[in-house]
């Protein structure tokens, strides 16, 4: 497992709720962070298929969230604010390939797929259903982070590099 | 329960232990929302929720895929959780929509703490039982390291890479850093 990109994943998983914030309610917030977490792994997996992948975005930082945060009109906290931290652990290409992941079911069941046979998912078999089957209450609690209008700016950041990586781009062949 | 990404994943857990002292934890919180008033049990009551979603996440995402697969039966034994774990959801719910002050607040969570702890031991007995069986312990660690993660909470430090990686902006844009990063390290490696 992938631990090394788990802080990547995390900060960015964080970074989609809040720009699309979720419903009212504890439960809302918390099925919405699933999703998109859910989400920015199996972008992440996508992204970093291997390891070594993983093991390097950890080290060499994943960029951070300044681009995202000026197309999503965020209100930017100062570097020495709480959130500064964690938004220097976001990545703008698997933030953008989630948000793809998130607006279109086709999409999302065809990266999970290609997921198969891959390092990530080597040891165990591993589902993403509030990913690639949000049930009623799922999509209650997200209407914002499922839309397709609203996501398109950022999904459309680097959605043709997600497109070439599912029409059979081999890991390690770039 | 959550922990800061990178942290203490030690490899030597085993997902059972794990999940079961989430189960443990679920009890305690019960327990405590029933016991605190005004705005404590507020904040009990959003641990529970909390805690009951991530680790429902956790079990959908590592534990039951394996089940199913692992065991006669494990598709059915899944199908009989995942129907409880929706019956409690919208008791959640319905729970989450109320005042914690409201005198109907209190039977309507000893009701589904009843139904959660039912679920919880149907889990231990024809779940847990069976992955403990089938799955080697160096599988078990495996899966708890996946749970942890798929549980952590985002970093509360920067990267130590960000003062550099603002500096590099002018060779252009960071994910094509990476990518160059990359290519560079795996020619190096020969791959």
């Amino acid at each position: 497992m992938p631990h090394d990109i788990s802080a990547v994943i995390a900060a960015t998983a964080r970074w989609l709720v809040r720009a699309y914030p979720p419903a009212p309610g504890v439960l809302n917030a918390v099925l919405a962070e699933a999703q998109a977490r859910q989400a920015a792994t199996v972008a992440a997996w996508l992204r970093y298929p291997t390891h070594l992948d993983a093991a390097l975005v950890a080290i060499a930082g994943p960029g951070g969230s300044a681009r995202l945060d000026r197309l999503a009109d965020a209100d930017v906290p100062g570097r020495d604010g709480p959130d500064h931290a964690w938004r220097t652990w976001v990545d703008e290409v698997v933030a953008s390939w989630a948000a793809c992941l998130l607006t279109d079911p086709g999409l999302a069941a065809a990266a999970v797929a290609a997921l198969e046979g891959g390092e990530h998912t080597a040891a165990y078999p591993v589902e993403f259903r509030r990913l690639t089957a949000p049930d009623e209450r799922d999509r209650h609690a997200a209407p914002l982070l499922r839309h397709p209008d609203l996501l398109a700016t950022v999904a459309g950041l680097h959605q043709s590099q997600l497109l070439e990586r599912l029409q059979g781009d081999p890991v390690g062949a770039d | 329960m959550t922990q800061e990404a990178r942290s203490d994943v030690t490899g030597t857990d085993d997902v059972v232990a794990l999940l079961m002292r989430q189960h443990g934890d679920i009890h305690r919180l019960f327990m405590e929302v029933e016991r605190s008033e005004g705005d404590a049990r507020r904040d009990a009551f959003r641990s529970l929720v909390r805690l009951l979603a991530v680790h429902e996440t956790a079990e959908e995402e590592v534990v039951h895929p394996f089940a199913r697969r692992a065991f006669d039966g494990g598709e059915q034994v899944v199908e009989d959780r995942l129907r409880e774990e929706r019956e409690a959801k919208e008791m959640l719910s319905e729970l989450d929509r109320m005042n914690p002050d409201d005198p109907r607040f209190l039977p309507k969570l000893r009701a589904l703490r009843e139904d959660v702890l039912e679920h919880a031991r149907s889990e231990e007995r024809y779940e847990f039982a069976q992955l403990r069986r089938h799955a080697d312990p160096q599988k078990l660690a495996s899966m708890a390291k996946g749970v942890k993660a798929a549980e952590a909470m985002a970093p509360t430090r920067p990267h130590p890479g960000v003062e550099s990686a603002a500096k590099n902006m002018a060779l252009g844009p960071v994910a094509a850093l990476m990518d160059r990063t990359r290519d560079a390290v795996r020619k190096a490696m020969g791959n």
